[in-house]
């Protein structure tokens, strides 16, 4: 291990910084300045830095993608469009305790598919869906871990910037990444819907919706669908490309607010505004991520992660369980945009050098890894005590639910997506046998 | 002394950020428009009279898109300061939420010194020295794209910058109110 003492030290002290609670993008940028620094790596290794944060990240044309989805999400959720649309799924489906449940989850696979912000979701979902499910006689736990969970699809279920990143690191077309994703996407909602279904047997029918006629359901539900199956289908077709489809879907979330005539100046500028907020925190993290990359490879932290996971054993599904145990651990403290960002370009290679005998290679390879991983991160949101998500419920509900009854209540929906994880393990065509 | 800048920053920062919203508007219209011509079959959108600096003679195809991510560049970069002052950017923060504000300016104080500062003071000569020599070349694009290309590599000069004055304003405020607790 004495070999391996600067890359340990520069992860260790870079632990250090992000646990104490500095700002993750800077602590890794330093932590990348401080180890040029502090060994014998040349002062012109910043300009190696600023020449790979110039071609990866900043003239990364895909890249543009991520502020267009952000937008178009902000464009539904600050017009009211994703609340509308949400209360008419609700309306349509909810009227037992059972079709409440799958209402909130299926408006949570609507959400994801339109907007893919996670905060926005969970906190959407909680504040639409969690008096009727306390109406209906739901208990707590189930509700907080059905609202966690299905707001955190946004995550995983396409277009989501987890995917498009992954696939910038792994080298897999944006597109499959996202073709990859759904079936492990209905695989889960499938499983969440088994579980709930059990969970609310027996449950005594109440029916005090009031129902709407097919076609205000349609008026009020499909623009959104439309809107999501263009973008999405535009780019699992391969007829546009990510970037294209999410400048043309912000455009088109706009003409919708319009046409409910929730259109205003105003709110473009809001929604504008979010973007640039979150656009420039991702992209700092990025910057920062790059940057320290490259130091912590110099100092030979590729090779001190690959000899630790040698530790376990060089067998390839012994490698593959070792790589999402450590990403599953690190989901804990750590966010998806480190982890993708630190751990791909180790993990990426390895991964390709396996042959799991599954007839598996070259970019099918990394698409079902990258599915694999994209899973495990979405899980981490979930994970007590500090699980993105949970943050979320709890902001949005006050003390309406106890935080251990939202720990408590996750529980079983980590152990279903564990379940999912491993099904996609065991049967990588889901992720690989659909979409081009 | 301190208001000023105080006032100069929250200015800056609102001017910073409609100016960013703007450039998130023009990206979607300019790929909407760049969808419109590429599956028209038109690859130059605009001729216009004289050569102005960033599209020259024409709108091409090419230009859109690079206008796409320049303005990307710009979006991500320049209002990291502003972001920074309003304490938005990403921390784990389990611990950090229990310390109590003593702590946390520890923290933050700590990890200028540490992280923040070895950083940007490195990055911003580099970077500067990258964005002077684009814009001395007239470096632009090589296939009818956009000029400029001291735009894109500027901004992490001018971005890493701000973010440097966000940062030694930021230490300034803590120790004021140290200062001010102490008396």
């Amino acid at each position: 291990m004495i070999e391996h003492g600067t890359a340990i030290a520069m992860a260790a002290l870079t632990l250090t910084g992000i646990l104490m609670g500095y700002r993750v993008a800077l602590v890794l940028g330093g932590a990348a300045a401080v180890f040029i620094l502090v060994t014998d790596t040349p002062p012109s290794f910043f300009k190696l830095l600023l020449s790979r944060v110039y071609s990866n990240v900043l003239s990364n044309w895909l890249l543009v993608a991520v502020p267009m989805f952000i937008f178009m999400g902000y464009i539904l959720e600050k017009s009211g469009v994703a609340e509308i649309s949400l209360k008419a799924a609700q309306r349509a489906l909810g009227g037992t305790p059972a079709g409440m449940c799958l209402s909130v989850m299926l408006i949570g696979v609507l959400l994801a598919a339109s907007s893919g912000i996670v905060g926005a979701s969970v906190v959407l979902l909680a504040l639409l869906a969690l008096p009727r499910l306390q109406e209906v006689g739901i208990d707590d736990r189930l509700s907080a871990g059905l609202i966690t969970s299905s707001g955190t699809l946004a995550i995983l279920v396409p277009p989501s910037i987890m995917l498009i990143v992954l696939g910038d690191q792994l080298k897999v077309p944006v597109g499959d990444m996202f073709a990859g994703a759904i079936l492990p996407g209905v695989l889960l909602v499938v499983l969440i819907s088994i579980y709930t279904l059990i969970r609310t047997r027996g449950l005594s029918q109440v029916a005090m919706i009031e129902r709407t006629s097919l076609g205000q359901t349609l008026w009020h539900l499909g623009p959104l669908i439309l809107l999501i199956i263009c973008v999405l289908g535009s780019i699992i077709g391969g007829v546009a490309t990510p970037t294209e489809a999410a400048g043309v879907g912000a455009f088109g979330a706009l003409l919708i607010a319009l046409i409910y005539g929730r259109a205003s100046v105003a709110l473009i500028v809001r929604a504008a505004e979010e973007t640039v907020s979150a656009t420039s925190m991702i992209f700092l993290v990025l910057i920062g991520a790059t940057c320290f990359s490259a130091v912590f490879r110099k100092v030979g932290g590729d090779a001190a992660i690959l000899d630790l996971i040698g530790l376990f054993g060089t067998d390839p599904w012994t490698v593959i369980l070792v790589v999402m145990g450590m990403i599953f651990l690190l989901g804990f403290v750590l966010d998806w945009l480190e982890i993708t960002l630190i751990l791909m370009p180790i993990f990426g290679p390895l991964v390709a050098s396996l042959d799991f005998g599954n007839g598996l290679s070259g970019t099918d390879l990394m698409l079902w890894f990258g599915i694999l991983v994209a899973l495990n991160l979405q899980t981490s949101f979930l994970t007590p005590p500090f699980g993105f998500s949970l943050f979320y419920l709890k902001g949005a509900v006050g003390e309406k639910i106890k935080t251990i009854d939202i720990y408590r209540g996750v529980l079983p929906f980590i152990t279903l997506q564990l379940l999912a994880l491993a099904i996609l393990i065991l049967v990588p065509g889901l992720a690989t046998g659909f979409g081009p | 002394m301190f208001d000023l800048i105080d006032r100069i920053a929250t200015t800056m920062g609102r001017v910073l950020m409609r100016l960013g919203a703007t450039a998130i508007v023009i990206m979607m219209i300019a790929i909407v428009v760049q969808v419109l011509a590429s599956r028209m079959g038109v690859t130059v959108v605009v001729t216009m009279n004289g050569n102005g600096p960033l599209f020259g003679s024409t709108v091409t195809l090419n230009s859109l898109a690079d206008l796409q991510w320049y303005l990307l560049a710009l979006v991500a970069l320049l209002p990291a300061g502003v972001i920074w002052l309003r304490d938005a950017h990403v921390r784990v923060d389990f611990l950090y939420s229990a310390f109590g504000a003593r702590g946390r300016s520890v923290v933050n104080l700590v990890g200028h010194l540490v992280f923040a500062l070895p950083f940007l003071i490195f990055m911003i000569p580099d970077a500067w020295e990258l964005g002077a020599r684009a814009f001395a070349r007239g470096e632009g694009s090589p296939n009818g794209g956009l000029g400029a290309r001291f735009l894109p590599r500027g901004a992490m000069a001018i971005g890493f910058a701000l973010l440097l004055a966000a940062i030694l304003f930021e230490t300034w405020r803590i120790l004021k109110h140290w200062s001010v607790r102490d008396d």
